[in-house]
This record gives C-alpha cells, structure tokens and sequence, in this order.
C-alpha cells in the first residue's frame, strides 16, 4: 500500500504491478473530487484479465506522494471499486516493495 | 420515499452477499430500528438511480468525444492551448491548463486538456487478482 494526495484527499492504494494505467479509485471518490470536470479526450478501456472491456472515466491530475508532485491519469469505472497505483504511475518513482511489512515506499527517480 | 403502504413486497433470496457487508447492514438496519427489507430494499434503489445518473454522464462524455473527434480540424488551430469541451460546444480556450481546470470546475461533466494529437482510444491491461464489482455481487 502506498499513501498517496489527490485534490487534497489522502488516498491508500494498493500498488499493482500487474495494472498499467495510473492511479484508479472508486468512481463515487472521482465524482466527488470534480475529476468528471477533467476528463482526457481519449478513450481509455480496462482489458480485464478475461479480456473483457471496461470502459473507463479517466481524468488527468497532480498526485502527491511523500515530498513529490507528479501528473498521471486517474482512472474510475462503477465496475472498479478499488484504490490502485498501476506502472503508469509508479515509473516516476523507484517503489520499494518490503514483503515482511506488506509495506512499499516510493523515491523519485532524479533523487539518485 | 419509500412507500411502505402501496409497495409489493416479495421474498427473494440472493446468492453470494458478501458477510461481511450483510453483518454491518443488518447491525446498522438494528441500529436504526429498520428491517433488513427495508434497508435491502433502498439499498437496490440506490443502486439502480445511481445507475441511471450514470448512464447520463457516460452519454455526455461520449457526446464530448464525438464533438471533439468531429471538430479536430478547428481545435487543432488551438495546439499548445488548454480548451474545455462541455455540453458539445467549445466552451473556453486558455493559455495554460490550471486556468481552464478552474473554468471547467463549472461544469459537472467536462473535457478538459491540452490540444495535442487527435485522441484516441486506449487500452489499459488489468492484473489476474481484480474483480469486477458485479462479480462481486452475483
């Protein structure tokens, strides 16, 4: 899990490697957020693992996790009621994953 | 509201609610000295407004996209500006992006960004471990 600041609102997300968009959070947090007033023009499709298409409300906004600022795309479909931080995002960041602590930490990449 | 007097009530039974969740509601329906009837019952109907709100936006955005793919030809003169897309008409262009995310904070449903490359569909690949939450609810 990773902490993470979007429009003022602290979100836990769980860091998934397997995703490759940027962050996803439930569509009733993106509403109350405003991101439906920040939508791409791009069409953005979750291909489920039984590649099944959902399509998705994507919006394009600055996160804050730890001392960095960063855009990615947050991502929301009624489908997804999940808090997740997907590859898109994480490649600004060097993520540290701590398996006995179930626990994962983020460094920029320009800070090495 | 809830018409408890002229609604027809039916018994159903629904497979694979998840306990946990059934535990708190049926605590919180004793909490509020309210049935489980009841509490399942504006729990569905919830479920299913907020679906049609839902299907009004999805229609709005596709009806923005569409503007914007029909009408890349005049929003590309605005390349490196910010434009806000609303209601199926260009509703303001801006130097910078944060200047057209506060204009677009008007509106409920908005295309906000900057003008670049004609948009195009995308795919976004999901791990083995997620769940749909319709899965979760069959």
């Amino acid at each position: 899990m990773i902490s993470v600041e979007l429009a003022g609102m602290t979100l836990e997300c769980v860091v998934d490697t397997g995703f490759s968009g940027g962050l996803v959070i439930p569509l009733s947090t993106f509403e109350s957020l405003g991101l439906l007033a920040a939508l791409v023009p791009e069409e953005y499709l979750a291909v489920m693992p039984d590649s099944r298409k959902v399509p998705l409300y994507t919006a394009s906004e600055e996160v804050v996790a730890g001392s960095s600022r960063v855009r990615t795309l947050v991502h929301a479909a009624s489908a997804l009621d999940r808090k997740l931080a997907g590859r898109a995002f994480l490649q600004s960041f060097v993520t540290t994953l701590d398996g006995p602590r179930e626990a994962a930490s983020l460094s920029l990449q320009s800070a090495l | 509201m809830f018409n408890m007097i002229t609604a027809v009530k039916r018994q159903v039974l629904i497979r694979g609610v998840d306990e946990d969740v059934y535990r708190r509601a049926k605590s919180a329906a004793a909490l509020q000295g309210v049935s489980m009837g009841l509490a399942v019952s504006e729990a569905l109907r919830g479920w299913v407004e907020n679906g049609l709100a839902e299907d009004g936006i999805r229609k709005e955005v596709k009806q923005n996209v569409r503007y914007v793919k029909a009408h890349w030809s005049d929003l590309k003169r605005h390349k490196g500006e910010a434009v806000v897309i609303s209601g199926r008409k260009l509703q303001g262009v801006f130097t910078s992006y944060e200047e057209a995310r506060r204009f677009s904070a008007r509106f409920n449903v908005a295309l906000t960004f900057v003008v670049d490359k004609m948009p195009e569909t995308r795919e976004l690949e999901f791990g083995p471990d997620l769940e749909l939450q319709q899965e979760i609810q069959s």
